[in-house]
C-alpha cells in the first residue's frame, strides 16, 4: 500500500472501527512503515457538529502526529479535515471559520492523507469541510486550498462493504457535483470535460452496478468518477440541489437522500437555460438516453431502482409535510447560500419555494 | 505704539482693571506682531509657516503668535527687527545646561529692559532708592556688545540704587566666594546711617556663593531693619541640593537677620529680560501690567483654563528689537487668578512648578523608549515605579543583586517596606531555574503559546491598567501574541515546523528525524524602559522551553512585573481539556537587578546558555565583553534606525504619491516613532511627476490626518525641545511644514542627506537623485526601508538596500509589521539545540 513510503515519524490514522476492521486497512495497520501509527476512532458520528470533535483534537495534541490519515466516507474525512485545522492551529476562533480562506496555513505540524471510503462527497478533493452548528442546525463549510489532501488513495477495496443503498446514493451526491457543477456561472474550461466524461462514468456505472452486479472494477470506476467529481465541485461549485440539501440539517435530512431527490427537479430548472439544455443532452446522449430530460429521467429511475426515497417527505424521520413558514424559511436560506450566486438560472423565491413543495 | 507703551509703563505696573488691561495689552500686541513680521524675516516665516498673520489681527491675547524660547537658542541672532547698525548689545544666558539663548537688543529695549524692572521692582521693595548689594563679581566687561543675561539684569535692578557694591569675588582656582571684606566694611557704613539695604542677586548664586558658606562659617553680617533680599532665576539648579525657600530663608536669618517676609523671590528668564514676574507675601508671582501669561498643554499647544498646569506662555512689551513679545518657556506654570490676589495688586498670578520634565528615558539604543510622562500612568502601575535610587524608594539593598520577579511572584518593584530577596548564590538560582526549565519543557509548545495568549487577552482589556502602555508598543505585542504571531514566528523559525519542539519529526530535506531542545537558561538583557519588546525575545525564550534570566535595567518600568505577573495567573486549556497554569512558564523565570560595575555582572554571564542583549552600541559591548561559556550563543537587538524611500514611480500622480505619503506617515507615528523599525527620514526621488517638496506637503496632510486617527500622548521635554530646535534649524534653512502643536512635524531640506533622527513624530523629508545611490545611505544598523518603488527597478533597489547592510524592506506603511526573520535573524532557531536521529 503507498502509505508504507509515508515520510512519516508519527501517524495518526482516523478510522471508524469498522473501516479500521478492513482487511485492506487492516494489512497496513499491522505493517505500516518506518514509523509509528496510532489509530484514533473519530468522536464525532455521522455529519460533524464542532464540539465533538473536541476529542480526536486532544488526541491528535497529545500524540503530536506528523501525518493524519483519514480514512471514511464524507462525514469521517471533513472532520478530520477540521480536527486536523484545530490542531494547527487550537486557538484559532470558531467564528471566523467561516470565513473563506481566514484559517492560517496549515502541515506546519502535519501533512494529510485522504482515504476515501465511499464514492459521493469528493472531500478527498475538496478546498472545503463542513461542520454543522448544533445550535442553528447550519452546515458550516471551512473552505481553505490547504484541505485539500497532500495524498489521496483511491482503493475499490475499502468501497466493497458498501451497501447497494449507500452506493448509490453516494454515487447520485458525485454525480450532482458534476452535474451541476459543469452547468454553474463558474466558468472554468479545465474541468469542463472532466464533469462530462465523470458524469457518463457514474451514469452508465450506476446502471451496470444495479443491472450487472456489485464487482471492484465498477466500484474503482465510480470511486475515479467520484474523485474527478469533487475537483468539478471544487472549482465551479454547485447548484439549486445543493443550495437547498445544505440547508436541511434541522430535519436531519442525510445529505445524499436529499440530493437523490432534489438533482433531477434542479436539473429541469436549470434546463430551462438552452445552455444548460444543450450540455445535459449531450451527456444524456453519450449516456445512450434521448437528451437532458431522458438524463434527469433516468437519475430518478436509479434512485427509485435502489429504493431510494424520491420525496424528501418520505426520508426516514422526516414529517411527511412541509409548513409554510418552513418553506419560506428554507427559500431564504438557499437563495443567501454562497452557491446560490452561481446557479446557471436565476430563481425568484416563489420559484424556488415551489421547487421545494414539489420535492416534498 | 510707542505712546501706548510708554503710557503703560508710566502707570503703576499693578493697579489696572482686567478687561481694560488686556484690551489695551491686545492692541499693542498686535502692533508688536505687525511690526516684527515687517522687521524680522525669520519671524515672518515661521508666522507664515502657522498661517499666523497680522493680516488678520488677534481677537484674544492667546490668538497671538509664539515663538518656543528654544527658538532663541538656535537662531537668536537671526531673530532680531533691527538693522546692524541699531544693535547695541546680544545677551547670551548663562547656558549652564545646553545652549545659549541670544537676544539682539537696541538701545530702546535696553532702556525699556532698566524702566520694566524698576517698575516692578519699587512696588515690592518700595519707591525710594536704596544702597543695593550686588551679589554677583564686580563687572569686568560692561558697555560691550557682549554681555551675559545676568550681568544685563543686574544692570536693570541697580538703576534703583543709590549706591551699589558687588559682594562677590573669584577666589583663586575660580571659585566664586562672598567677598568678606566689602560686606563688612559696608555692614559698619551702613550700621551707622541705618538705612535697609537690599542684597540682589541670582537664587543660585545668592544660597551657594552667599549664604551657605557665611552660615556654614558661622560668619555674621546683620543688616539695618527693612532690609530685604531679591533673587531671581528659579530653584532648578538647587533643587539637587534640596535647597527650598524654607532653607534658603533659614540662612538669610542667620547670616543677615534679613527674615523671610523681606525675601523677595522673582521669575524672569533670558527671551524676556526686564520682565520681572515677582512673588507676593501671598506666594503668587505677579504679571505686571505690561505682560501677561497663558498657559497651554505642552504637545497640543492649546490653552488650557486657569489652574491647570502646562507650558508658559509670556506676552511683555519689553521687547523691540526682537520678536520676543510672545515666548513659550519648557517651564511649567500655573495661572492661580487674575485680579484676585490676597495683596490687592492686580493682574495675572501664577506659580512655577518647574520644568517641562527633561529626564528622557530612552533605552534599548533607542528601540522603542517607553516615554511615559506620569500623569498618563494609572495609579496601580504608578506605585512599584522605580526610579534607579533603592534606596529612595524604600529599599535596603542588602547584597549585590536582588530579584524582583521570582519564583511567580512580582516584588512590585520596592514598594514600601518589603526587603527585595538578595541573590548571594547565583548557582543556586541557577539550579533553581534549571529544575523549573525540565518542568516546562513537559509543556507542548502549542500549550506554552496557548498561555501566553490567554495573559495578552489580559493586556488587551479595554479597562485595564495595561491600556495606558498601548501606544508604547504593549498593544503591538498583546495582538502579535493573540493573533499567532508567536506560532508564527517559531514555524518560520524552526524549519517549517514548532513541533520540532515537542517530537522528532521528518526533516524533509534528508531522510532522518530531528529534535529541536531547549538551549536551557537564557539570559536577556533588558535595556533601558523597553520591557515591552524586550518581552519579546523572553516569550521566544519560554515558546522554546528555555528558562530565563531577565536582568533588569536600573530605571525598570512597573510594567514588567505586572505583565510576568499575567501570565503567572494565565490559565490555558488545551485542546486535550487539560488546564496549564502560566506558573510553570514563571516559575522558570528569574528577574533581577544589580548595581553597575558589580561583579555579579560577570557571574550572571557565566550561568547563560543564551545571552540576549537589548541596548545601545556602548550596553551591547559592555556585556558581549563578559566571560561566557565558550558554548554560549549571543543574540544581539543592538540600536537600529530606519527610513522611508519613495521611488519617482509612484510619484507618476497626485493619488500614488498620496497612497505612499499615507504610508509613510503611518510609519513616522506608530510607537510613536520609538520603534526601530520607525520611519525618520524620508528619501523622495527627483524626477518624478511631483517634487520632493510637493511630496513633503501631501506627507504633511497625511500625518495630520493619522494623528487624528492615533493621537499623539504626551511628549517628553526633552523631545520637545529636540522638535523645537529641528524646527528652527529647518526655518533657518529648509521648510517646516507642521502646525504650531509639537504633535507633528514634517521638515524639508533640499539637501541629499540622512539627518539623524528626531523622534516625536517628526519626518525628515529629503530629495535623493536616484534611489540607486540609497544603498550610500544604508549601513549594519539600518533595520528597514519601507519603499514605496513599484515595478521593474524595485528587486534591484532592494537588493542594493539588502546588500549595504539592512533587515528587512517592507512596503510603505507597513514598517512596523514585524516578522520573522528579525534584525537579520530568526531568533528562535539560536535558542535551541537541533538533535537528528537517522530513520
Amino acid at each position: 500500500m503507498a502509505l508504507r513510503t509515508l515520510p512519516a515519524a508519527r501517524v495518526a490514522v482516523v478510522a471508524t472501527e469498522r473501516a479500521a476492521r478492513s482487511p485492506a486497512l487492516q494489512r497496513w495497520l499491522e505493517n505500516p512503515g518506518p514509523f509509528e501509527v496510532r489509530h484514533l476512532t473519530p468522536s464525532w458520528s455521522g455529519e460533524p457538529a464542532f464540539d465533538a470533535l473536541s476529542g480526536t483534537v486532544g488526541e491528535l495534541a497529545d500524540y503530536g502526529p506528523d501525518w493524519i490519515v483519514a480514512v471514511g466516507g464524507g462525514s469521517v474525512l471533513d472532520g478530520a479535515k477540521l480536527c486536523w485545522a484545530r490542531y494547527e492551529h487550537p486557538r484559532f476562533p470558531v467564528e471566523r471559520l467561516s470565513r473563506p480562506f481566514a484559517l492560517p496555513r496549515l502541515r506546519a505540524k502535519a501533512r494529510f492523507v485522504a482515504v476515501p471510503t465511499t464514492s459521493g462527497t469528493g472531500s478527498e478533493n475538496s478546498s472545503a469541510a463542513v461542520f454543522v452548528d448544533t445550535q442553528s442546525g447550519h452546515k458550516v463549510p471551512v473552505v481553505t486550498h490547504d484541505f485539500l489532501p497532500d495524498i489521496t488513495v483511491l482503493e475499490p477495496r475499502l468501497t466493497s462493504g458498501l451497501s447497494v443503498r449507500w452506493t448509490v446514493l453516494t454515487a447520485l451526491d458525485a454525480l450532482a457535483h458534476a452535474l451541476e457543477g459543469r452547468v454553474s456561472t463558474l466558468t472554468n474550461p479545465l474541468v469542463d470535460g472532466l464533469a462530462e466524461s465523470s458524469a457518463i462514468d457514474i451514469v452508465t456505472g450506476l446502471t451496470r452496478f444495479l443491472s450487472e452486479g456489485d464487482g471492484l472494477e465498477v466500484r474503482g470506476r465510480l470511486q475515479i468518477a467520484a474523485f474527478h467529481a469533487g475537483q468539478v465541485q471544487n472549482l465551479r461549485l454547485v447548484g439549486v440541489a445543493h443550495a437547498i440539501a445544505h440547508q436541511l440539517g434541522k430535519w436531519h435530512v442525510p445529505h445524499a437522500v436529499a440530493i437523490g431527490v432534489l438533482l433531477p427537479i434542479g436539473m429541469e430548472e436549470a434546463m430551462r437555460a438552452d445552455s444548460v439544455r444543450a450540455v445535459y443532452d449531450r451527456i444524456g446522449r453519450a449516456c445512450g438516453l434521448e437528451d437532458g430530460r431522458a438524463l434527469a429521467g433516468a437519475i430518478a429511475g436509479l434512485r427509485d431502482r435502489a429504493g431510494l426515497p424520491n420525496r424528501l417527505g418520505e426520508a426516514t424521520g422526516v414529517p411527511s409535510s412541509i409548513a409554510d413558514d418552513d418553506v419560506e424559511r428554507l427559500t431564504g436560506m438557499a437563495l443567501s447560500d454562497p452557491i446560490a450566486r452561481f446557479m446557471p438560472v436565476k430563481m425568484q423565491p416563489d420559484e424556488l419555494a415551489g421547487l421545494i413543495r414539489r420535492a416534498w | 505704539m510707542e505712546a501706548m507703551t510708554k503710557s503703560l509703563f508710566e502707570e503703576k505696573p499693578f493697579l489696572q482693571d482686567r478687561a481694560s488691561r488686556e484690551h489695551r495689552l491686545l492692541a499693542e500686541l498686535n502692533l508688536a506682531f505687525d511690526h516684527h513680521v515687517r522687521h524680522c524675516e525669520l519671524f515672518k516665516r515661521i508666522c507664515d509657516s502657522a498661517s499666523w498673520s497680522p493680516d488678520s489681527p488677534a481677537q484674544r491675547l492667546a490668538d497671538l503668535p509664539f515663538l518656543p524660547a528654544q527658538y532663541f537658542k538656535e537662531a537668536g541672532r537671526q531673530l532680531t527687527s533691527v538693522p546692524v547698525d541699531r544693535q547695541y548689545r546680544a545677551l547670551s544666558s548663562s547656558a549652564t545646561s545646553g545652549r545659549a539663548s541670544t537676544v539682539v537688543l537696541d538701545r530702546e529695549t535696553a532702556r525699556r529692559q532698566a524702566r520694566a524692572v524698576a517698575g516692578v521692582i519699587a512696588e515690592f521693595i518700595g519707591p525710594q532708592r536704596r544702597p543695593m548689594l550686588i551679589c554677583d563679581l564686580p563687572p569686568g566687561i560692561q558697555r560691550t556688545a557682549e554681555l551675559s543675561a545676568r550681568a544685563a539684569a543686574m544692570l536693570g535692578f541697580m538703576t534703583l540704587a543709590s549706591s551699589h557694591r558687588h559682594i562677590l569675588k573669584s577666589a583663586e582656582g575660580g571659585q566664586i566666594t562672598a567677598d568678606e571684606d566689602v560686606l563688612e566694611a559696608t555692614r559698619k557704613a551702613l550700621a551707622a546711617e541705618g538705612k535697609p539695604v537690599t542684597i540682589i542677586g541670582f537664587t543660585f548664586l545668592v544660597y551657594t556663593a552667599l549664604l551657605e558658606p557665611l552660615e556654614r562659617a558661622g560668619k555674621q553680617f546683620p543688616l539695618p531693619a527693612g532690609s530685604t533680599i531679591l533673587h531671581i532665576g528659579g530653584w532648578k539648579k538647587l533643587e539637587d541640593r534640596k535647597v527650598d525657600r524654607k532653607r534658603l530663608a533659614a540662612a538669610a536669618k542667620a547670616v543677615f537677620g534679613v527674615s523671610a517676609e523681606h525675601i523677595v523671590d522673582s521669575y524672569g528668564f533670558t527671551e524676556q529680560m526686564g520682565t520681572v514676574y515677582a512673588e507676593c507675601a501671598a506666594g503668587r508671582k505677579h504679571a505686571p501690567a505690561f505682560a501677561d501669561v497663558i498657559v497651554r498643554d505642552p504637545l497640543t499647544m492649546r490653552p488650557v483654563p486657569d489652574g491647570i498646569e502646562g507650558s508658559g506662555q509670556f506676552l511683555s512689551l519689553v521687547p523691540e528689537s526682537y520678536p520676543g513679545f510672545s515666548v513659550i518657556t519648557d517651564d511649567i506654570v500655573r495661572v492661580l487668578g487674575r485680579d484676585s490676589c490676597p495683596c490687592g495688586r492686580s493682574g495675572t498670578t501664577f506659580e512655577v512648578i518647574g520644568r517641562h520634565k527633561s529626564a528622557e528615558v530612552r533605552g534599548c539604543g533607542d528601540i522603542i523608549a517607553e516615554k511615559i510622562t506620569l500623569s498618563a500612568v494609572p495609579a496601580v502601575l504608578q506605585a512599584p515605579r522605580f526610579d534607579g535610587d533603592p534606596t529612595a524608594a524604600g529599599v535596603r539593598r542588602v547584597a549585590p543583586a536582588i530579584s524582583y520577579f521570582s519564583r511567580g511572584e512580582a516584588f512590585r518593584c520596592f514598594d514600601g517596606d518589603r526587603v527585595l530577596p538578595d541573590i548571594r548564590d547565583w548557582g543556586a538560582v541557577e539550579q533553581r531555574l534549571r529544575a523549573a526549565q525540565r518542568e516546562l519543557a513537559k509543556l507542548s509548545v502549542d500549550d506554552i503559546i496557548g498561555v501566553l495568549a490567554e495573559a495578552s487577552n489580559e493586556w488587551l482589556q479595554p479597562q485595564s491598567p495595561f491600556v495606558a502602555f498601548h501606544p508604547h508598543g504593549l498593544l503591538f505585542v498583546a495582538t502579535y501574541v493573540r493573533d499567532g504571531g508567536l506560532q508564527l514566528a517559531a514555524d518560520a523559525s524552526l524549519r517549517g515546523s514548532r513541533s520540532y519542539l515537542d517530537k522528532f519529526r521528518p526533516d524533509p530535506s534528508a531522510g532522518r528525524r530531528l529534535l529541536a531542545v531547549p538551549r536551557g537558561l537564557v539570559v536577556h538583557w533588558l535595556a533601558g524602559n523597553v520591557p515591552t519588546l524586550g518581552f519579546l525575545s523572553v516569550m521566544l525564550s519560554l515558546v522554546g522551553k528555555n528558562a530565563n534570566i531577565l536582568k533588569v535595567p536600573e530605571a525598570v518600568s512597573p510594567l514588567l512585573p505586572e505583565m510576568l505577573l499575567s501570565v503567572a495567573n494565565a490559565r490555558y486549556r488545551s485542546p486535550s481539556g487539560r488546564e496549564i497554569s502560566g506558573r510553570l512558564l514563571t516559575d522558570a523565570i528569574e528577574a533581577v537587578w544589580y548595581p553597575h560595575d558589580s561583579a555579579d555582572a560577570a557571574a550572571l554571564s557565566q550561568v547563560a546558555d543564551v545571552r540576549v542583549v537589548w541596548g545601545g552600541a556602548d550596553a551591547v559591548r559592555a556585556i558581549a565583553g563578559l566571560p561566557r561559556r565558550y558554548d554560549c550563543d549571543d543574540i544581539i537587538f543592538g540600536p537600529k534606525l530606519s527610513l522611508a524611500a519613495v521611488g519617482r514611480e509612484s510619484l507618476a500622480n497626485e493619488s500614488l504619491a498620496r497612497r505612499a505619503a499615507r504610508g509613510i506617515a503611518l510609519d513616522c507615528s506608530v510607537f510613536e516613532q520609538e520603534a526601530c523599525a520607525s520611519a525618520h527620514t524620508v528619501f523622495v526621488e527627483e524626477g518624478g511627476a511631483l517634487s520632493p517638496r510637493a511630496f513633503a506637503d501631501l506627507l504633511s496632510e497625511q500625518m495630520a490626518k493619522t494623528n487624528a486617527r492615533i493621537p499623539r500622548q504626551g511628549i517628553s521635554g526633552q523631545l520637545a525641545g529636540n522638535v523645537k530646535s529641528a524646527r528652527m534649524q529647518h526655518f533657518l534653512d529648509g521648510d517646516v511644514i507642521a502646525p504650531p502643536s509639537l504633535e507633528w512635524s514634517v521638515l524639508f531640506r533640499n539637501r541629499e542627506e540622512r539627518p539623524p533622527p528626531i523622534y516625536g513624530r517628526t519626518a525628515l523629508v529629503r530629495p535623493i537623485g536616484d534611489l540607486n545611490s540609497l544603498p550610500s545611505y544604508i549601513d549594519r544598523d539600518t533595520q528597514v526601508v519601507g519603499l514605496a518603488l513599484a515595478g521593474p527597478r524595485r528587486l534591484a533597489v532592494a537588493e542594493g538596500l539588502a546588500r549595504a547592510g539592512l533587515d528587512r524592506i517592507t512596503e510603505a506603511g507597513s514598517m512596523a509589521d514585524f516578522a520573522v526573520p528579525w534584525d537579520g535573524l530568526f531568533p528562535l532557531d539560536r535558542l535551541v539545540r537541533w538533535v537528528s536521529l537517522a530513520r
